[in-house]
C-alpha cells in the first residue's frame, strides 16, 4: 500500500512500508531504509538514536537529535477527494486550535458557505465553513474544545448521489 | 507581634499552571494544607492533582475565574483556608484584592496595599525611587498628555526616546522613537494601546538606553522594618519586551555593584515600608549605571534562579513574614554560590515571529538530575489553549560556574520532550549555545541582534531519512492488522517509543 508522506509541511512524496520481525524496511523516492526498532531507540544505517513519538489522525509527532519533528502521512485518494470535492460530509480542522463559536446544531440546513463554527488558531479566528449544502448530523466539538490538524469538527447527513 | 506566630494550617493559591504547582509544593513540604481554585478547562492540570482540596470557579471567558474575587474569597471561607497567596499575574498586584482578603479577615501572602499602590504607579514609583536615592533613566517628571509636551521632553533630553504607558508592563504601549517626527506618529498609537491595554492612556518618556541590561533585585522585608536583598537577577534575553532567558547571579556584576545596587534597593523597599519578597527592576547601561525601572510587589517567574544560588525557599519566607515573624536571615547570611540560568519553555513558533501556538500535549517527559530544576504544570494530554499564556514550564539548572550551568542546560533543552505543539524549546537551546550568550554579552536586544544565528538549522539529509522512516513507521495510515512490530503499547490511540 502506497501512501504520502511529508517532513514538516514540505514537499509530499510516496511512501511504503514492509514489516518484518527483525527489522522493517520504508521505501520513499530513492531511499530504501531499513530500520531497526528496540526499546525506544531506533536504528537506521547503523545509527541509533532515541526517539519518543507520538501518533494519531495524518500526524506524527517525533522527538529525535533534540529537535521536534511533524511527519504528516496521507492517503493519496483520500487526499484527492478532500481537496478537489471540499463537499464530503466531514469537516475537518486544518489547523489545531480552539472552537470559539459554534454556529450550527444537529438537524440544521446548511448551505454551501455558511459558517459551521469560528475556530482560533495562532491568535487569528478562522470561520469554518459548509463544502455544499446539507443537514448537520453532528458537531464533534463544543465552545472552548481545542483539537489537532485533521481532527473531525463536523459532519454533514450523508447524502446519495450527489452530482 | 510578640510569641511565636504559627503559620496558617492551610492556605487557598488564587492562581493556575506551574506557580500554583509550585506554590503548593512548598505548602506540603510545610506540612501546611493546599486549596487550589480552578476554571473547569484546568480540571485536570497538575496544580488541582497536587492539591489537598479544589475549588471550581465559574468564568466565561476561563481566564475571568481567576480574577473574581469574591469567588475566591468564598472559597477560602468555604475550604477553611486562612491565608490566600495570589502567585504572580491575575490579582497579585492589585491592591483592592489584597484589601479585601484582609478586610473578609484572611492572610494576604504578599506585601501591604499601600506598597502595592504606591510601586503599581510607574509615576508614583519613580518619585519614591528618586527621593529614595535610587536614580531613574532621565525623562518626563509626570504623564505627558499631548504630542507636543512629548516633543518638548525630546528636545531637552535628548532621543532617542522610549514612550511607555504609565500604568501598564509586559511591553504593551512601548515604543522607541529616534526622531520628533517619530514621535509624533508614535504617541497617538503607543497612547491608544495603553488605552485598551490597561485602560488608562497617559505615556511617561525617557530616554531610551542603548544595549542596556535588564537586573533586578530580590528583597524580602518583614513586618518590622527590616529588609535584606537577595542578590540580583539579569533577565536581558527577551523577546517583545517579555524574559524568556533569566540567570543569577549576572555575568555584569561583581561583590561591590551588587552591594551598591542591593542597598539601593533595600532602601526604596524600606522607604514604602515593604513587606514580602519583592523585585526592584533596573536597566544597567554599557558603563554599568544602573537606573530604576519599577518595583514588583509580588513574587517574580524567574525567582526559582535566586532560590538556586541562595539556598532560600523564597515562598517560605513569605509565608513566615505574612504572619508576622521577623526575617531569620541577616544579610550577612546571605550568599551567593554558583551560577543558575532559567528557560522559559512556551508554545510558540520561535521561527515564526513568536506566534503563540495551540494545541494538546501528547508526549511531556522532563528531565531530571542534581543541578535540574523544572517547575511546570503541565500533563500529557493537557491541551494548550489561547486562554491563558502560553508559558508551559521553566527549566532551571544551577552548577558552581556559569559555563557548567549553560552546558547542563543545553542538555537539559535536548532531552526535554513536548510533542502535539510548537514550542521554543530549541530556539532556546540555540540561543544558550551562541558565543555572545557564553561570554555573558547579553542585552535586551540580544536575540534580534544574533538572529541570523539564531534561525533553525536545515536538518541533514540522513536526519531527514531517519525521521521520514520513524514517521512512517509509526503512522496509523498504514495497515497494523498484520504487523509484527508493536514496539510499545499505545495510549488511547497514541503510542510513545
Amino acid at each position: 500500500m502506497s501512501m504520502q508522506i511529508q517532513l514538516d509541511g514540505g514537499e509530499f512524496r510516496a511512501v511504503t512500508v514492509v514489516r518484518r520481525p527483525e527489522s522493517s524496511l520504508v521505501a520513499f523516492d530513492d531511499n530504501d531504509v531499513r530500520v531497526v526498532v528496540s526499546d525506544g531507540a531506533v536504528t537506521i544505517d547503523g545509527v541509533t538514536e532515541p526517539i519518543w513519538t507520538a501518533s494519531g489522525g495524518d500526524d506524527v509527532y517525533v522527538h529525535a537529535f533534540g529537535r521536534s519533528w511533524v511527519v504528516t502521512v496521507v492517503d493519496p485518494a483520500q487526499r484527492a477527494a478532500q481537496e478537489s470535492a471540499g463537499g464530503g460530509n466531514a469537516i475537518t480542522a486544518h489547523m489545531p486550535g480552539t472552537a470559539v463559536s459554534i454556529a450550527v446544531a444537529p438537524g440544521d440546513q446548511v448551505n454551501a458557505g455558511q459558517t459551521l463554527m469560528v475556530i482560533e488558531s495562532m491568535k487569528m479566528e478562522t470561520p469554518i465553513l459548509a463544502g455544499r449544502d446539507g443537514v448537520v448530523d453532528k458537531v464533534h466539538c463544543a465552545m472552548g474544545d481545542s483539537f489537532d490538524r485533521g481532527a473531525l469538527l463536523v459532519s454533514l447527513i450523508e447524502t446519495e448521489n450527489e452530482e | 507581634m510578640t510569641g511565636s506566630p504559627h503559620l496558617p494550617d492551610k492556605v487557598l493559591v488564587a492562581n493556575r499552571g506551574e506557580i500554583a504547582v509550585r506554590i503548593i509544593t512548598t505548602l506540603q513540604r510545610l506540612g501546611i494544607g493546599s486549596v487550589a481554585v480552578y476554571h473547569a478547562v484546568d480540571a485536570g492540570s497538575r496544580a488541582v492533582e497536587l492539591a489537598d482540596e479544589a475549588v471550581e470557579l465559574p468564568g466565561n471567558p476561563p481566564v475571568s475565574a481567576y480574577l473574581n474575587v469574591e469567588a475566591i474569597i468564598d472559597a477560602c471561607h468555604r475550604s477553611g483556608a486562612k491565608a490566600i497567596h495570589p502567585g504572580f499575574g491575575f490579582l497579585s498586584e492589585r491592591a483592592s484584592f489584597a484589601e479585601a482578603v484582609r478586610d473578609a479577615g484572611l492572610i494576604f501572602v504578599g506585601p501591604g496595599t499601600d506598597a502595592i499602590r504606591a510601586m503599581g504607579d510607574k509615576i508614583e514609583s519613580k518619585v519614591l525611587a528618586a527621593r529614595a536615592g535610587v536614580p531613574t533613566v532621565p525623562g518626563s517628571t509626570g504623564a505627558v498628555d499631548s504630542v507636543d509636551a512629548a516633543i518638548a521632553v525630546g528636545e531637552e533630553i535628548g532621543y532617542p526616546l522610549l514612550l511607555k504607558a504609565s500604568a501598564g508592563g509586559g511591553g504593551k504601549g512601548m515604543r522607541v522613537v529616534n526622531t520628533a517626527d517619530e514621535c509624533r506618529e508614535a504617541f497617538e498609537r503607543a497612547t491608544s494601546e495603553a488605552r485598551s491595554a490597561f485602560g488608562d492612556g497617559r505615556l511617561l518618556i525617557e530616554r531610551y538606553i542603548g544595549r542596556p541590561r535588564h537586573i533586578e533585585v530580590q528583597v524580602l522585608g518583614d513586618h518590622h522594618g527590616n529588609v535584606i536583598h537577595l542578590g540580583e537577577r539579569e533577565c536581558s534575553i527577551q523577546r517583545r519586551f517579555q524574559k524568556v532567558i533569566e540567570e543569577a547571579p549576572s555575568p555584569a556584576v561583581d561583590d561591590d555593584l551588587r552591594a551598591e545596587i542591593g542597598a539601593r534597593a533595600v532602601a526604596l523597599a524600606q522607604a514604602v515600608g515593604y513587606y514580602s519578597a519583592g523585585t526592584v527592576e533596573m536597566i544597567l547601561d554599557e558603563n554599568r549605571n544602573a537606573y530604576f525601572l519599577e518595583m514588583n510587589t509580588r513574587l517574580q517567574v524567574e525567582h526559582p534562579v535566586t532560590e538556586a544560588v541562595t539556598g532560600i525557599d523564597i515562598v517560605e519566607e513569605q509565608l513566615k513574614i505574612a504572619v508576622g515573624e521577623s526575617l531569620s536571615i541577616a544579610q550577612a547570611d546571605v550568599k551567593i554560590r554558583g551560577s543558575a540560568i532559567e528557560c522559559r519553555i512556551y508554545a510558540e513558533d520561535a521561527d515564526a515571529g513568536f506566534l503563540p501556538a495551540t494545541g494538546r500535549l501528547h508526549v511531556v517527559r522532563f528531565p531530571s538530575g542534581d543541578g535540574v530544576r523544572v517547575d511546570h504544570g503541565v500533563t500529557e494530554g493537557h491541551d494548550i489553549t489561547s486562554a491563558f499564556d502560553p508559558m508551559i514550564a521553566k527549566v532551571i539548572t544551577h552548577a558552581p560556574t556559569r559555563r557548567e550551568a549553560i552546558n547542563r542546560m543545553h542538555a537539559v533543552l535536548n532531552e526535554t520532550v513536548l510533542l502535539g505543539t510548537t514550542t521554543n524549546r530549541e530556539y532556546l537551546a540555540r540561543v544558550v549555545a551562541t558565543t555572545a550568550f557564553g561570554d555573558g554579552q547579553l542585552h535586551t536586544g540580544f536575540l534580534d541582534e544574533h538572529a541570523d544565528e539564531l534561525v533553525r538549522p536545515n536538518p541533514t539529509r540522513s536526519q531527514e531519512n531517519f525521521v521520514l522512516a520513524v514517521g512512517a513507521l509509526h503512522s496509523s495510515r498504514f495497515d497494523r492488522r498484520h504487523q509484527l512490530l508493536e514496539p510499545h503499547a499505545g495510549m488511547a490511540g497514541w503510542t510513545s517509543a
